[in-house]
Formats: C-alpha cells, sequence, structure tokens
C-alpha cells in the first residue's frame, strides 16, 4: 500500500462537498481508504495513525486542505487529483446548489469552453486579473477603472498580439452576439457593428438604431482612453478588425471622443481597409476627415444611429444628403408642447440645469447647447473656462455628469442609484431663475430596476415648490431605453409624464426641445 | 421626505446583527479581506481575524452574524469577488435601523413563566431529544458517538469521551479544559467536527449553570483558554466560533434549544433549526450538547440519591 496526498492552501469547501469528495475518492478502484480533513493538529495525528501522514501533509496548516489517500498501485495517484479537481469545480447545481468558482483560475476550470471573461473589481487587482484572464486565451470586459495607462497598454498590446479583444478599463457597455455585457440595452439583431470608446454613447447608439428599425450585430468598448496617444487606439482597431471579420456586419458605427490626428488617421485607415461602409461620430470632432475618408459624419449619437440604419440599405452618397428629422414627432404637436410649457414660465425664469446620469450624454447636450445658446457651465465642461465655480453646484446654464468621480466616491454610479441626483432636484427649489430641468433616464441591463421611479417623488416636489410662489418649471427627460428593456419603457414614460414631463425619445431631442422653449421665453 | 430613512437602491439594510458584528462595523473597521463565500454564508475577515458572516434570513444567527433579506444576501454576494486579496468595504451596509440580536443567557430566576423542573423530567427531554436526532442516522463526524456505528473520527475520540464524561460527571473544570483541548480540530468539515463538538460542550455547560444561577466566570476563563488553544490549532472559522464562547452568546438556535430544554419544552423543530447550521456543524454541535447534558445530569440524579431525607 502507498500513500499519496492532495494539499489544497487556504482552501474553503462546505463539509457536504468534503463528505462527497471522500465517498468518490473512497470510490476509486485501488483506493483504501481517503481521508479529507482540514490540515489541524488533531487531524495530522490522525493521518498518522492510518498511516497517511508524509512530509507533505506535515507541513499544512488549520487552513488547508488535506486530501490522503491510501492505494494499491501509486499510478492512480493523478486520475484522483484529476477526479478531486472535478469535483471541487464541478457545477454544485448538480447537487441542488449553485455554483460560485471562488477564482479565475476554478472558473476556467469549471467552464473551459467560456471564451470571455468579465472584470469588475477594485483597481489594483483588475489589471492583474485580466492579464490572467487574456494569457488563458479570453476576451476580457474589464469594467473596472483605477488602471494605469502603461498596465492599459501592456495589456491591451497582449490582447493584439493573441487576437483578442481587450474592452476597457472602465468599459461600461458591450454586446457581443447579441449578448447584452454589463449596461446594455435589449435591442434587435441586425447587420449595425458598433465599437465604442464611450459607454453610454453606445448606449444610446444602440437604442436609437433599434427606434429606427435597425439591428445590431456586435457592439465592442473599448474604454475611453483608447484613442488617446499613449493607447493609439489599439482596441478600436482590434474591434474594428474583428467586425470586418463577422460577416453579419455589414455597416460600422464608430464613436468616440475627439481623438487625437494621428490616431484618428491611423483608425479611419484601418477602417477603409475593411471595405465596409461606416458612420464616424468622433463627438464634436472633425468632420472634414472623416468625409476625407469616404465615411459619413454625424452630429449627435442619434444621426449616428440613424445615418447607420439608412446605410445599410442605401449608398454612402444617398445618406450623405439625408436630413436627420430634428423629432420623432409632428412638428406641430411638439411646438404646441413647446409653447406651452413656455406659457407657464414667470418672468426672469430663463437657465437651463441638466443633471445626468450618462457622461457622453451630458457631453452630447453641452455641445448641442452651446452650438445654439452659447455658454454652459459644467463639472466636464467644453471649455476650461466654463468650468462650475468653485461651491457652486449650479451656475447659470448649467449640465452636471453625475457620474463623474467627483459625484461617485463611495456611493455607486447613479444609473444604478438615483439618490446624488434626487438630492440635487430638490436642491433646485432655491434656483429662481431655472426654468428648464433637464434629465437623461438610462434603461437596460445594470441600470437601476426602475430610473423613473426613483426620481418623480422629487420632480413633484420641486414643481410644486416652483408652482408655489408661482413659477413653473419645465422638467424634460431624454429616455436611453428599449420597449425590450427589462424597466418596462412604458411604464417608466407613463410615471415621469403623470408628473408633468415632457418625455422625448432620445437625448439630441430632449436638448432640442429644452432649446426651443428657453428661445420663447429669452 | 426624512431621506435617512429610505433605503437607496444598492444599498443594503441588515433585518438583523449579533452585537459583535456591530461593534465590529460601527467601531470603524471598514475594510475586510473576503475569506470565503457559500451558497448561505458569505465570511469576511476583519482585523484580529474576526469573521463576520452575512447570511439570509432563513438562517439562524450568532453574535458574528449579520443577517440579510434573501434579496439584499443575494446582492451582496453578487458584488463580492473572491480572489486571493480580495477585499470588502462596508459603506453599502446601512445599519442605523438594524435590530441588535441579543444572545445574552437569560437570568432564568426571571424568566417568564419558567419553573425549575426536577432532574428526572430534564432527563426524559433528553432521552427524547437523542431519540429523535438518533432516528436520523447520521453517520459522518461525531454524531455516532450517541449511538451507532464508529467511524475513524470517533475512534479517535473515544479515550477524551470518557474523561469528558467523568470530569463533566464531579463537575470538574480542569478535567473538562484538558479533554475538550483532545477535540479541537478533529474531524472532518470545514469546522472540523470537534470544535463543534467544543461549541454544543460549553453551550449546555454554560445554560446549566445559568439554569443552576452558578456563578460561570471560571467557565469564562475555561472558554478563553480553550479559544487561545484553538487559535493555533484549527481553522479560522472554528477559532471564531470558539472564541464566540466566552462571553456566552451562542448561536440563537442553539440559545432556543438549550432554552427549551431546561424547560422541558420538548418540540423536534428546535432541533431541526440546530442541525440546520453549517453543512454538517449542527449535527456535531448537538451531539456535544446532548452529551454534556446528560453527562450533567447524570450527576445531579447522583447528587439528589446522595441527599439526605
Amino acid at each position: 500500500m502507498k500513500s499519496k496526498c492532495l494539499i489544497k492552501k487556504n482552501s474553503y469547501y462546505d463539509s457536504v462537498t468534503l463528505m462527497i469528495i471522500t465517498k468518490e475518492v473512497e470510490s476509486v478502484q485501488g483506493v483504501e481508504n481517503a481521508v479529507v480533513v482540514m490540515g489541524t493538529e488533531h487531524n495530522k495525528e490522525l493521518l498518522n495513525n492510518v498511516g497517511l501522514l508524509n512530509d507533505e501533509t506535515s507541513a499544512a496548516s488549520p487552513n488547508d486542505l488535506i486530501i490522503a489517500v491510501k492505494l494499491e498501485d501509486d499510478s492512480i495517484f493523478d486520475s484522483i487529483v484529476q477526479k478531486v479537481d472535478e469535483l471541487l469545480n464541478k457545477k454544485r447545481s448538480e447537487a441542488g446548489e449553485d455554483y460560485y468558482p471562488p477564482t479565475l483560475d476554478s472558473a476556467v476550470k469549471h467552464l473551459p469552453e467560456s471564451n470571455l471573461v468579465i472584470i469588475s473589481l477594485p483597481g489594483q487587482y483588475a489589471a492583474a486579473e485580466a492579464k490572467k484572464a487574456l494569457l488563458n486565451d479570453k476576451h476580457v470586459l474589464l469594467f473596472s477603472d483605477n488602471v494605469t495607462i502603461d498596465q492599459e497598454k501592456e495589456l491591451k498590446t497582449i490582447a493584439v498580439e493573441r487576437g483578442l479583444l481587450m474592452m476597457g478599463p472602465d468599459c461600461g457597455t458591450a454586446c457581443i452576439n447579441n449578448v447584452p455585457l454589463a449596461f446594455a440595452n435589449v435591442v434587435k439583431k441586425g447587420c449595425i457593428g458598433i465599437v465604442g470608446a464611450s459607454g453610454t454613447g453606445t448606449q444610446e447608439i444602440m437604442v436609437q438604431i433599434d427606434k429606427f428599425g435597425g439591428g445590431i450585430s456586435q457592439a465592442i468598448g473599448t474604454g475611453g482612453r483608447d484613442l488617446k496617444a499613449e493607447i493609439g487606439g489599439l482596441m478600436m482597431i482590434q474591434g474594428i478588425e474583428a467586425l470586418a471579420a463577422d460577416e453579419e456586419t455589414k455597416v460600422i458605427v464608430l464613436v468616440s471622443k475627439p481623438p487625437a490626428l494621428e490616431v484618428a488617421e491611423k483608425v479611419l485607415k484601418v477602417l477603409k481597409s475593411t471595405g465596409k461602409k461606416a458612420v464616424v461620430d468622433f463627438i464634436g470632432g472633425d468632420d472634414k476627415l472623416v468625409l476625407d475618408y469616404g465615411f459619413i459624419p454625424a452630429a449627435t449619437l442619434e444621426e449616428a444611429a440613424y445615418k447607420a440604419v439608412e446605410l445599410c440599405s442605401k449608398s454612402v452618397d444617398e445618406v450623405l444628403g439625408l436630413e436627420v428629422p430634428e423629432f420623432t414627432k409632428a412638428t406641430a404637436e411638439v411646438e404646441k408642447a413647446v409653447k406651452a410649457e413656455a406659457s407657464k414660465l414667470a418672468k426672469g425664469q430663463k437657465y437651463l440645469i441638466g443633471l445626468y446620469s450618462g457622461g457622453t450624454l451630458c457631453d452630447e447636450a453641452l455641445k448641442l447647447f452651446t452650438k445654439e445658446m452659447g455658454d454652459i457651465y459644467s463639472n466636464i465642461p467644453l471649455k476650461p473656462e466654463l468650468r462650475l465655480p468653485e461651491n457652486a453646484e449650479i451656475y447659470k446654464n448649467t449640465a452636471i455628469d453625475l457620474g463623474d468621480d467627483e459625484y461617485t466616491v463611495g456611493r455607486p454610479h447613479p444609473m444604478i442609484d438615483s439618490y446624488t441626483r434626487q438630492q440635487m432636484i430638490l436642491k433646485l427649489e432655491k434656483e429662481q431663475e431655472a426654468a428648464i430641468l433637464l434629465l437623461d433616464v438610462v434603461l437596460g441591463y445594470g441600470s437601476n430596476e426602475d430610473p423613473a421611479g426613483t426620481l418623480v417623488e422629487q420632480i413633484k416636489s420641486v414643481k410644486a415648490s416652483f408652482d408655489a410662489r408661482g413659477q413653473h418649471l419645465c422638467v424634460v427627460a431624454g429616455i436611453c431605453g428599449t420597449k425590450g428593456d427589462p424597466q418596462d419603457y412604458s411604464e417608466q414614460v407613463r410615471k415621469l409624464e403623470a408628473e408633468g414631463v415632457v418625455v422625448l425619445p432620445s437625448n439630441a431631442q430632449a436638448v432640442r426641445f429644452a432649446i426651443k422653449v428657453l428661445r420663447e421665453v429669452l | 421626505m426624512n431621506w435617512d430613512k429610505v433605503k437607496k437602491p444598492g444599498y443594503i439594510l441588515p433585518i438583523s446583527i449579533g452585537s459583535k458584528a456591530y461593534e465590529m462595523l460601527t467601531k470603524g473597521s471598514e475594510r475586510a479581506a473576503v475569506h470565503s463565500v457559500f451558497r448561505n454564508a458569505i465570511n469576511l475577515q476583519y482585523e484580529d481575524d474576526y469573521l463576520i458572516t452575512a447570511m439570509p434570513e432563513s438562517f439562524s444567527a450568532s453574535c458574528q452574524s449579520v443577517i440579510l433579506s434573501e434579496a439584499d444576501f443575494n446582492t451582496l454576494k453578487s458584488s463580492i469577488t473572491v480572489f486571493d486579496g480580495a477585499q470588502y468595504t462596508n459603506s453599502p451596509m446601512l445599519l442605523q435601523k438594524t435590530r441588535i440580536i441579543d444572545l445574552s443567557i437569560p437570568d432564568f430566576e426571571k424568566f417568564p413563566a419558567f419553573k425549575k423542573l426536577p432532574v428526572e423530567v430534564l432527563k426524559e427531554a433528553v432521552k427524547s431529544y437523542k431519540e429523535a436526532f438518533g432516528s436520523k442516522s447520521i453517520a459522518s463526524g461525531l454524531a455516532p458517538i450517541l449511538g451507532g456505528s464508529g467511524n475513524l473520527y470517533t475512534e479517535a475520540a473515544d479515550r477524551g469521551l470518557q474523561e469528558l464524561k467523568e470530569s463533566l460527571c464531579s463537575e470538574r473544570l480542569e478535567g473538562i479544559k484538558a479533554a475538550l483541548f483532545g477535540f479541537i480540530g478533529l474531524g472532518p468539515g470545514l469546522t472540523p467536527s470537534g470544535d463543534d463538538f467544543i461549541y454544543g460542550c460549553l453551550a449546555a455547560l454554560y445554560y446549566f449553570w445559568a439554569y443552576k444561577d452558578k456563578d460561570r466566570s471560571i467557565l469564562e476563563k475555561t472558554a478563553a483558554e480553550i479559544a487561545v488553544m484553538a487559535n493555533k490549532k484549527t481553522t479560522i472559522i472554528s477559532y471564531n466560533m470558539l472564541r464566540s464562547c466566552i462571553a456566552g452568546e451562542f448561536n440563537e438556535s442553539v440559545r432556543d434549544f438549550c432554552i427549551s430544554l431546561l424547560n422541558s419544552k420538548y418540540s423536534e423543530a428546535f432541533m431541526e433549526k440546530v442541525l440546520r447550521i453549517g453543512s454538517s456543524s449542527g449535527a456535531d454541535i448537538m451531539t456535544g450538547m446532548l452529551f454534556t447534558f446528560e453527562s450533567l445530569l447524570d450527576k445531579e440524579v447522583k447528587n439528589e440519591i446522595k441527599m439526605p431525607n
């Protein structure tokens, strides 16, 4: 008889699992005895008594798991080790329990056919786990932020070498083979592929494509820094190449904040080489460069979606000449609603206050407003001099990205937890010059299960305060969501409209509506 | 509206919390290592190896437990990732409105409707519980001590059991302590069966002494010495469990079982609740309690016989 052992350092399994292992190992032909215990002194004594103590088991600590076996022939030990690993990693649902692999290694063993790992960990640990996943030949969606740019470069270089997607860091949205990942909406399957360096930007494009009757083949996130010179668009290029190889994808949409010129050119060259039609929304970027490469530029996320859907059945030249409708509803109906809201505003009410949960949606609002109305202050200003003054949460025309770091320290993102926005809405009560409150309401997987419901009480309260002093607060909301989203789109609209909120089906339309109301009173 | 009273989405509002867990979470220990995650338990490891265990509401609490609604438990579980060096921050837990569970041993003299019963009546209650427990034919861990065919671990425990029985019958704490040392870290399980057995023994001793209105300070000293030994000789989870015995704050279902037995309110429901502790710990705890109550009551019978008319 020979004795062999397997030590699992700092391993914690419940007793039922350990009993199953004991039984299964004992049932292997050639095994005379098996003991599965934690490495306490008394258990080691016991192993000694039954002839199973050796140098390895002696060295185990009380928090190590010992699997000691007495067998006829030690050549079968490898198969026992394999069996134990299978049992420890196997889906416990077979025994009526869900299985949560405790480590990436055990997850990989548990589901070897998996090919994508989603990582959401504190930043200091995230890069190491992402690297481990890439080295296991898995694509990665890295939700975490606080990963250094050097780490990002290293991870993306490994990904490119291995032909993998390294989505992130700080990648909040993707939809791969119609499986939504992180924050994502339920959209129709179709022929439009998106590569986005912006979370809510990608979501808004997906949603609008769905509304215009199109569908998504893939939505690949890159993380917000991918088009910076230091990273050089590694993942946007990788994403474009993935879409080039994807037979389902006929039209490509790129969305990002304006990249460095050399990066933009590199990306557009790769896009050109795919031979596929494309819409490029370098939000507020250089339209001429995009046109020079034969692609279609877009001024808003909604326009990018509209033109992408049109491109599925039309040529680039045909689509270039198309005008995007300003509003989905009939002009007369919109004008009537604008006049109705404007007529209720009192003298002196003149400012727009935007409280956003989506950063790109806020950025889009800033750009549209600036183009039409002039300066608007923000915590993510278009120009440094338009940064909100210190100690002022609101200043004249304002649009705030409540998902920015300064508002999310120690609390979840405002798309999940509306608390900060609720408080900000209540504080508007004292803003006597405010005329319009502009909001985004983002639906989809990952978002709050009832985003509209979390805001209506505060909207009602602040509107009542304005009414009480003979004023009116016009509240306008753009909904980023589809009828397939888990929150029930119609119910979300109903809840907002019940409190007198003007609900528009896109952020761009919401901003345009707000501008029209302001124009009536200025 | 008072916003402090509103449970914010993404935040966790525990239903109840053990006194030690409350102390840990409110004294500023915000960061913990994720020790282990099971289907119905999440163990978080704080400074000095203190573990706090989050569990769904259908499970009974100990002084280091945080009891959550099923939904909150699942939220917490999904927010935790287990990997080497994983950290957890308490910030999403709101404790202002949480009930603190009092697990201290009641003053039996002041206990409502509590009558001290003749020893024979209590022995009958122990016998009934032993029969009900025996009918489950639990063959693993130390449960066969109370009857049934032994195993590797009961054989190893055999000599210590004799010593323990004799010491309990003579109520010699030094002997009890020496015997219990021999069980630390013995047997299978994440909390080895021997540790669960000790926990059951100490619970029975604490409650029986309280019932007899005896000064428990010497018992606390013994429990503290056992905990010191456990720190070196067994797993962190077991060490925490045995350390919690010092203050006499036992698991809710263990407390309910002891009180019901001493009040001779036999009900299998009390036993079943104990058996639900851990995966197999409940059975070993029950073994320790029944073994100890039986021995202590044997001693009482002898004393009664010795008593002159």
